[in-house]
């Protein structure tokens, strides 16, 4: 309950305008979001990015959080949406670099060939089924918490979810 | 769950996040809260690796080139016009091939380099943005990426000169300088290198 309330007073001084309250709330989301970010584009410095412009905009949006979903659950619906934003910004790019011969940028981080494979055959998923997985297998929630952050009903996730673990059983047994 | 779906889980649990050091943990709030207030010389983007050693080291060029610009505008006040070029390779000469965009705006000036000097050599491109009276000039590479009013456009460039500039909501060609760009004034050329 501590914790909710100092949460609760940040987000009312960062509604002021008062940054250094802003910066605890980043401070206590940060990883979550970065891996949020890191699992829904593969890219360190893209996940940089969006992280960015995830907490960029949840300031932008802090008067619409209306506390009665927690703050955790209304960030990642940001991130989530800002991440299929870059989707389709990411598509028309590399549209872009290839009419204009440009290297794409190189992304995953091949030092660790287990997380690599398993990066490449989430990025091999469809975006919504790919946050599905995020959500459920990484952040723990069940069907009902992601269908919240999704903004889609609960059959929606669980059949993403069977849908995209299905792929990823086939895609990983492929590499054994 | 059956041992399948439990293999499958722990196999996806093992793939790890990059790790990155306190140092990025400790800076990313404010660089945040950095533009959010507009802070012109906060922003200055490398990959996490050195990011501390170069963040006190390029604070410190930040801080020197505002104070160098301001006087530096001031002896150019009779052009009206700054000059890009000595400017430009002013930078480079301190950060061979680490330019990703010097961006000057009424601010001042803002670096976003490379943390290796890992940018191609290529023919630097002026990028000029206006947006609700409020103008910025980005001096670039083809395949840079610039962050106007926190969104990241592409610049690009053809063989034969010909700059493309691509956002999230727009798109502008100087193959085509009189078509509108949203609520964006933009003009992009290479830069002269004569001056």
């Amino acid at each position: 309950m501590e914790r909710r309330d100092e949460e609760l007073g940040w987000i009312r001084q960062s509604r002021e305008g008062d940054l250094a309250a802003f910066e605890e709330l980043i401070r206590r989301y940060q990883q979550m979001i970065h891996a949020l970010t890191f699992r829904m584009t593969g890219s360190p410095s893209d996940a940089e990015d969006l992280a960015q412009e995830v907490f960029i905009q949840a300031f932008r949006k802090l008067n619409s959080f209306r506390g009665d979903a927690q703050f955790s659950t209304w960030l990642y619906r940001i991130g989530i949406n800002t991440c299929l934003n870059w989707k389709k910004s990411q598509q028309r790019r590399a549209q872009l670099h290839h009419e204009w011969a440009q290297q794409p940028d190189a992304a995953i981080d091949r030092n660790n060939e287990l997380a690599a494979r398993v990066q490449e055959a989430l990025l091999a998923l469809p975006p919504k089924q790919r946050a599905a997985v995020i959500l459920t297998t990484y952040e723990g929630m069940n069907h009902a918490e992601a269908a919240r952050v999704l903004g889609c009903s609960e059959t929606t996730v669980s059949w993403r979810v069977f849908t995209a673990r299905k792929k990823l059983k086939r895609l990983l047994t492929a590499h054994e | 769950m059956n041992d399948t779906d439990k293999k499958l889980d722990e196999r996806l649990k093992k793939a790890r996040t990059p790790e990155r050091s306190a140092g990025y943990w400790e800076d990313f709030p404010k660089r945040v809260t950095a533009q959010l207030s507009g802070g012109a010389c906060a922003e200055v983007t490398t990959s996490a690796g050195s990011r501390r050693f170069w963040g006190w080291g390029l604070a410190g060029a930040c801080v020197a080139l505002i104070v160098g610009f301001g006087l530096w505008m001031e002896s150019s006040i009779a052009t009206a016009q700054p000059n890009y070029t000595k400017l430009y390779r002013e930078i480079e000469s301190m950060f061979p091939n680490q330019i990703r965009a010097i961006v000057v705006e009424s601010g001042g000036v803002r670096l976003e380099l490379s943390d290796k000097p890992d940018i191609p050599s290529s023919t630097p491109l002026r990028v000029d943005v206006c947006h609700d009276q409020q103008c910025g000039t980005y001096i670039t590479f083809s395949g840079q990426r610039i962050r106007v009013n926190a969104e990241s456009w592409d610049v690009l460039a053809d063989g034969v000169g010909h700059v493309l500039v691509a956002g999230p909501n727009v798109v502008w060609t100087s193959a085509e300088p009189t078509r509108r760009a949203g609520a964006y004034h933009i003009d992009a050329q290479p830069l002269r290198m004569s001056s």
